[in-house]
């Protein structure tokens, strides 16, 4: 190899040059985990989400309901007619509650109210029991 | 021969140094940076929302049930609410509702609540027939004031077939009921003949909630 190199005239890249490039590849390999790695301070995104969620659950589900039942969200949950008849109401009733910056979806026993969920945003999520069961209200920022 | 080979050595290696040099220089800054990104003093985070679970718990300072405050106790809220000597302010809606200091940095965070205004309404039925009559909303607490012409007993009240008064002298006057927030209530009566009309007002408690965001910042 040296004897052709010499025998070409062919210079070497010098070795100090390569070095180099591997150290600084080495060097910006830790600073990018310094970059991405840390965490983000302050309140976490879905802890404030997961506030919001539980409390419009806590929300609903003190309140009077529209037509029979002991509350809102057990009214909602208690069956199909009963869905079909109150979920523009309860919607309505959702959208008010929140913040306008959040979007949601509200699952009962009997179908769903709300957005689609993204999979690809932070979500709070709060789930609340009733005689008739589960109700589950997601929220994410729009 | 050596003197053909294009092998710069020395130029080469303080071109390198100087790359290497210069990558760490920018890698510890960034660490530098990122450490301090990241002691961002989870006191304030932590206070903020031990300050609004409390706020809105069931048995807050200001509240009449989970995530339920009461108008009157939320106009006269002071900083006292705020936790050990922290700055802190909580806003209703964005209006400043208490604050103890200036919070000038801080973490905020945002709850959901209802604030309610009760008033006492009166109902005066007038009594039909049947000697019952329906509040026409849920209530807790409600008085109810018997005034049975002469000669007439009422022995029993009940709300919802529940008997809440019961004298078998016959009731007259003014009675507290507690009654439940769940349910529509029906009072009843029974006496031992014909009521008039006047006999019975049902004074009651009403509650008119609107919504807001309470918002709680820390800056300890």
């Amino acid at each position: 190899m040296r004897e052709a190199g010499r025998a070409d005239g062919r210079g070497q890249v010098s070795l100090p040059a390569v070095e180099a490039a591997v150290g600084v590849l080495f060097v910006v390999a830790v600073a990018t985990a310094f970059a991405f790695g840390s965490p983000a301070g302050g309140v976490p995104r879905e802890a404030q989400l997961d506030a919001y969620a539980s409390d419009a659950t806590t929300v609903l589900g003190n309140e009077p309901p529209q037509h029979g039942d002991s509350t809102r969200l057990a009214e909602v949950a208690a069956s199909e007619d009963a869905f079909d008849r109150e979920a523009d109401a309860l919607e309505r009733r959702v959208d008010r509650i929140l913040p306008d910056n959040l979007l949601f979806r509200v699952e009962t026993p009997h179908g769903t109210v709300g957005y689609a969920r993204p999979s690809t945003v932070p979500t709070g999520v709060a789930t609340v029991p009733t005689g008739s069961g589960t109700v589950t209200i997601w929220v994410w920022y729009a | 021969m050596t003197a053909t080979r294009g092998q710069a050595n020395l130029p080469a290696l303080a071109v390198a140094l100087l790359l290497v040099g210069a990558s760490v220089g920018v890698a510890v800054a960034l660490a530098g940076g990122a450490f301090a990104a990241a002691d961002t003093d989870p006191r304030d985070a932590r206070l903020a929302s031990s300050l609004a679970e409390r706020l809105v718990a069931a048995d807050g300072p200001l509240s009449v049930r989970t995530n339920v405050l009461a108008a009157d106790t939320v106009e006269n809220a002071s900083g006292d609410l705020c936790p050990g000597e922290a700055d802190c302010r909580v806003r209703l809606d964005g209006e400043t509702v208490a604050a103890r200091g200036e919070p000038k940095r801080g973490e905020t965070i945002r709850r959901i609540v209802l604030v309610a205004d009760t008033e006492w309404r009166t109902l005066d039925p007038g009594l039909p027939g049947e000697d019952a009559v329906t509040l026409p909303r849920r209530t807790t607490n409600a008085t109810v004031r018997l005034d049975p012409p002469a000669g007439t007993r009422v022995t029993t009240v009940r709300a919802n077939d529940r008997v809440v008064l019961h004298d078998p002298g016959g009731l007259d006057g003014s009675y507290d009921l507690s009654l439940s927030r769940y349910d529509t209530v029906t009072l009843s009566l029974d006496a031992n003949r014909d009521l008039g009309a006047q006999t019975l007002v049902v004074d009651y408690r009403v509650e008119t909630t609107t919504k807001a965001v309470l918002a709680v910042t820390v800056d300890a």
